[in-house]
Order: structure tokens, then sequence, then C-alpha cells
């Protein structure tokens, strides 16, 4: 069956799907590693630290490898070669968009997961909280990305 | 000032220019398909320099290709 989604709009639903495999794969292995530290010392806010910087080179390695594979199986099997979408202005103004969007979770997740804290919530509630903004904030991103190429933006 | 809109005749400029095919345009403009696909079809206002590099294109004055209605 042919799809009716463009190449461009097929990308940001791409993105989603690796964004959620790495998210999936990442908290497996996390609380995997961490998971008797976590139990033993809740409140070592070190081992957070390590937990949330460690995503974000985990999540670049992640993207770069599984979309070059996207791209790989895109050409095969659609013989069109991906342009540069990106750089035209509708592509800015889109990412721009979506990266303001992005930033907003970030921070609207930043104050609820803080927030936590206020209502006598443990240590480890505040950083899961931060975890899962990330999370949804790269999944909004993508989405977000999807809506502006199929209903169209101005700027 | 009231919200309005705008509207434009690029499917009909690229029809009387031998049937242009949006590919072609976007390649002249340097620009992607899917951009040009958008400007058609209304879902996205192009920048000042792009409308006047449609223009320049179809060898129009920006008002021949770009019509502003006030709703």
């Amino acid at each position: 069956m042919e799809s009716n989604l463009s190449l461009h709009e097929k990308r940001p639903l791409a993105f989603m799907g690796i964004d959620i495999i790495v998210f999936a794969l990442f908290h497996f292995f996390l609380f995997r590693m961490f998971d008797s530290s976590i139990n033993k010392a809740i409140e070592d806010v070190s081992i957070w630290a390590i937990a949330i910087l460690s995503l974000i080179p985990i999540m670049i390695v992640g993207r770069i490898l599984l979309y070059l594979l996207f791209s790989l199986i895109n050409t095969l099997v659609t013989n069109k070669r991906e342009d540069k979408f990106q750089k035209d202005e509708l592509g800015k103004i889109i990412r721009l968009k979506s990266n303001q969007i992005f930033s907003n979770v970030i921070l609207l997740g930043f104050l609820i997961s803080i927030s936590t804290l206020l209502i006598n919530m443990p240590l480890s509630s505040m950083f899961n909280g931060f975890l899962l903004s990330i999370y949804a904030a790269f999944i909004i991103k993508n989405l977000s990305e999807f809506y502006f190429l199929r209903k169209g933006t101005s700027i | 000032m009231k919200a309005g809109n705008i509207t434009n005749s690029i499917r009909t400029l690229r029809f009387l220019n031998g049937e242009m095919t949006q590919q072609e345009l976007a390649d002249k403009l340097g620009v992607t398909r899917q951009t040009i696909a958008s400007i058609e079809k209304g879902k996205y206002s192009p920048t000042l320099l792009l409308a006047f590099q449609i223009a320049d294109v179809f060898d129009k004055s920006i008002n021949e290709v770009f019509t502003y209605n006030v709703e």
C-alpha cells in the first residue's frame, strides 16, 4: 500500500520511534545498573546526575546511528534521496517552533518536578520527573514537527 | 487591524509556464518541493525575499502572484 506521507513527514515519525526505542533501552539499562544503588542510597544525587547527564550522549549517538539506518532503508525502498528540507526557510521555521515547544516542555517538566519536593515527595520523584520531562519533550517535539508539516505554519 | 490571509496563483503560473513542476520551481529557487507545495496550498506564507524570487521566476510583479485578502 502506497503511503500518503512525504519523506519529510516520515522523518519526525521515524525520529519519534527512534527516541522511544532509545528511551526504553536507556531506562531498562539505567535501572538494571543502578537499581541496587538507588534502593540503598535513594537520596544520593550523584547517581541521578550521572543518569541524566549520560542520557545526552546516548541520545545523540542513538539518534545518529538509528537515523542513518532509517535513511539507508528509506533510500533503498523508495529510491529517493532525502533533500535538504531542514535547511530551507519552511524547514527552519518548523525546526525553530518545535525547538521552542521542546524548551517549554522541559521547563514545565522542571517546574513540576521541583514542585514535588514541596509536597514532601522523595528526591527520587523529582529526578524521575526530570527524566520523564526529557522523554516527553523529545516526543512532543517530533509530534509538533509532524503537525506543522501536515497543517502548515506561519512566522 | 483585521487579520487577513494571502492567496497565490503559483499553480496557474506554473501551468502557463509549460506545466512547470513543483520540483523544477523549487530547484530554481533553491528550496524543497515540500515548501513550494505548502505555499501553493496556502499552508505557509513565504518570506518577502522568497515571494519576490517566486515572482521573478515567472517574470511578474509580486502582487500578480500573491494577493492579500482582508477578512
